[in-house]
């Protein structure tokens, strides 16, 4: 159980679950380094991805179509954890497709998001190995 | 608006991402180092050539 937790943390807080395992520089650098690549890609006006496209049709009804890419975009956004829920609550990363760095905005995002899946599978990883010992 | 170079953009990208996936993969700080150095050139070597590349399509 113990190790689920600690994926969970760590997805939550990018580098808490290294800072459990006392590991500070790592959890420093874990933390610092994801928050560094969404504060750059807010700045740079990138935005997160949503899972579907909203279209209207001729009655100016707003439909909402998913999309297989968006939905992925969306699960790697998603991997930001706490930081993806204070970026919205916050009202950033709308982005803006009129900047000439939107697109490396919106790529520093979603890189963030899976980086942060690896950090919290090593921390489960070292969590299950000390569990074992 | 920060980074309009195109070129700064991806460097910075390939220096926060190569350290990053250094640190997950090793604890010793030489190794860290080492696979730190060698993933940033591979993407900045990567990023470059790919550019130079494209510019002929």
């Amino acid at each position: 159980m113990r190790p689920y937790l600690i994926f969970l943390l760590s997805w939550l807080i990018p580098g808490s679950g290294h800072y459990i395992h006392k590991k500070y520089t790592k959890a420093l650098v874990f933390f610092s380094g994801i928050l560094l690549l969404v504060i750059l890609g807010i700045i740079m006006e990138g935005k997160f991805f949503l899972p579907y496209t909203e279209t209207s049709n001729n009655y100016g009804v707003v439909q909402k179509q998913f999309h297989p890419l968006l939905i992925l975009g969306f699960l790697g956004d998603l991997g930001l954890g706490l930081f993806n829920v204070i970026v919205n609550l916050l009202g950033f990363a709308k982005g803006n497709i009129e900047s000439v760095t939107y697109h490396y905005g919106t790529t520093y995002l979603v890189s963030a998001g899976l980086l942060n899946y690896l950090v919290a599978l090593n921390a489960f990883d070292i969590a299950r190995k000390g569990g074992e010992k | 608006m920060i980074f309009k170079s195109h070129l700064i953009s991806m460097l910075v990208f390939s220096g926060i991402v190569s350290t990053i996936i250094a640190f997950i993969r090793h604890d010793d700080k030489a190794m860290i180092r080492k696979e730190g150095i060698k993933l940033f050139l591979y993407m900045s070597i990567g990023i470059i050539a790919g550019s130079w590349i494209i510019n002929f399509l």
